[in-house]
């Protein structure tokens, strides 16, 4: 799943449907995969960060926020990647200690429809990303923000934070100051639904751009998030007519109370049915109370709907974007095609498949038939056979650890060999009755590949028979 | 009076709070974060 032309295409989509002009953020954490990046990677993990901002522009984003592992090819890089945004790389707390001031934008005020909205960027710890050499600081948020809210508040109609900081510190910004929504990012791998804290939301999509969020925002002028008022007061009237006939069982023309007190246990159950009865009346009456005040305009709570939409690959695409993203895996197949090649140093544990072949014939046969024999053939027929985010997969000997050496593969280690499951065997071929390669691989070496992300109908009972025969 | 009733209109107007909503404004929010350079399905 994921796939930003897929996005981009919901985008519009949602727009054309309701007509309403739409605020696109981003939380963070956007360009790299991993933290560490290596220098045979470096190439074609530049040409996509430089292409996911070219989509985002083409997408019209707002802002995104300065996230720890944006800076994962040094601060430097992130700079020039925000000089060439058309949006703002959003962060009020990544300071120059030359300066003293904030290397990025600290925040930005939108123009959406008829409300002017403020936007702030806070970065969390990135102890594993800023050098000694790049002369930055993270600093407390808590001396930033308070000056950045006052001064927003009294210009805008609503605050947004987008958030790498930790979740305890969201929720205790949520509490300080009046910032309407957190959209956090690094914080978790799954989708949380906008979850009030005092008078904010606190959002997120899971991992990997799998979902996007999409929250339908009625914003009224008191800029308070409100409950939906008369659904709550039916709903507490409905219980209390419920309780309120449980009750009346309990009426034989006697106080209750009197005829109950040898009876312990059913007394008990009529004094919670009192006592639930007392809450309900009162949970009502303030109801009634809030509808009465809310009838005044200035009262009146904003209101949202929020959805979380994945990005299946059955979702058409957005033509401009997909564009973009063929260009990227265009380009990234010939930087691998042109790099310099590193020494290939497999075969001193990897011996391949044909050496598998000699002995095992029948299981080669059967192992053919499979999608590990094809497993390289299908990055050359879409022209990412050079693309080393996709060649650990669907190689052999290959991780990591030693993705340069994954663009100079002899024949007989490319597709998933019998080694990838197995292990390398360069030693059981030398000495086939001493040493034996691992029988049948358990499920945690499957998975290293058929991944949620790549496989989210894996099932290693089921599957490893599809692989060959298993005896 | 009309003619004061226009200038207060005017002057109103020009306040620098008249700038801000008064009336409720429906829009719609997209988020999205964590997105780690995916730029398409796998697959």
């Amino acid at each position: 799943m994921g796939g930003l032309s897929k996005k981009a295409f919901q985008f519009d989509k949602m727009v054309q449907e309701k007509q309403l002009p739409a605020l696109i953020v981003d939380g963070g954490n956007l360009l790299f995969k991993q933290p560490n990046i290596s220098a045979a990677q470096k190439e074609q993990v530049t040409i996509t960060a430089k292409g996911i901002v070219e989509s985002y522009d083409a997408m019209g984003y707002h802002a995104v926020g300065v996230a720890p592992q944006d800076m994962a090819l040094g601060l430097d890089f992130l700079k020039g990647i925000a000089q060439s945004s058309k949006f703002p790389w959003l962060s009020a707390n990544l300071y120059s200690d030359a300066t003293s001031s904030p290397i990025f934008t600290p925040s930005t005020i939108v123009d959406i429809g008829s409300l002017k909205i403020g936007l702030i960027g806070l970065t969390g710890k990135s102890d594993n990303f800023i050098k000694q050499s790049d002369a930055a600081t993270v600093k407390p948020w808590k001396s930033i923000l308070p000056d950045i809210v006052n001064n927003l508040t009294a210009k805008t109609d609503m605050l947004v934070l987008l958030s790498s900081l930790p979740m305890p510190d969201n929720k205790e910004i949520a509490k300080l100051y009046d910032i309407h929504i957190i959209v956090q990012a690094g914080v978790s791998t799954v989708n949380l639904a906008p979850t009030p804290t005092d008078n904010t939301l606190i959002c997120q999509t899971g991992k990997q751009g799998k979902y996007i969020g999409i929250m339908d925002v009625s914003w009224q002028p008191s800029k308070v998030w409100g409950e939906k008022t008369k659904e709550k007061l039916s709903k507490a009237k409905q219980n209390l007519g419920r309780v309120e006939w449980q009750l009346s069982k309990y009426n034989k023309g006697t106080d209750p109370l009197e005829y109950l007190k040898n009876v312990p246990s059913k007394l008990r159950v009529y004094q919670n049915l009192l006592a639930k009865e007392n809450s309900l009346k009162a949970e009502i009456s303030s109801l009634e109370e809030k509808i009465a005040k809310d009838n005044e305009v200035s009262s009146v709570p904003s209101t949202f709907r929020n959805q979380f939409i994945a990005m299946k690959i059955s979702l058409p695409d957005e033509p401009k974007v997909q564009k973009i993203v063929e260009q990227i895996n265009k380009s990234i197949n010939e930087a691998g095609q042109t790099t310099k090649k590193a020494q290939n140093q497999l075969s001193e544990t990897y011996s391949g498949w044909k050496s598998c072949q000699s002995c095992h014939e029948d299981i080669f046969k059967a192992w053919s038939q499979t999608p590990h024999a094809k497993a390289y053939n299908t990055l050359v027929s879409k022209r990412q056979q050079f693309n080393l985010d996709c060649l650990q997969c669907h190689v052999t000997g290959i991780n990591k650890d030693n993705i340069d050496l994954a663009l100079n593969l002899p024949i007989e280690m490319q597709n998933v060999g019998c080694e990838s499951c197995h292990g390398a065997s360069k030693q059981h071929t030398l000495t086939p009755n001493n040493v034996k390669p691992m029988a049948q691989p358990q499920a945690a070496i499957c998975l290293e590949c058929h991944t949620d992300e790549h496989d989210d109908d894996f099932n290693y009972d089921r599957d490893i028979k599809k692989v060959h025969q298993v005896n | 009076m009309r003619r004061y009733l226009l200038f207060l209109i005017l002057i109103i107007s020009m306040h620098p709070l008249a700038a801000f909503a008064q009336t409720a404004q429906d829009f719609l929010f997209f988020y999205s974060n964590d997105v780690k350079g995916e730029i398409e399905p796998c697959g």
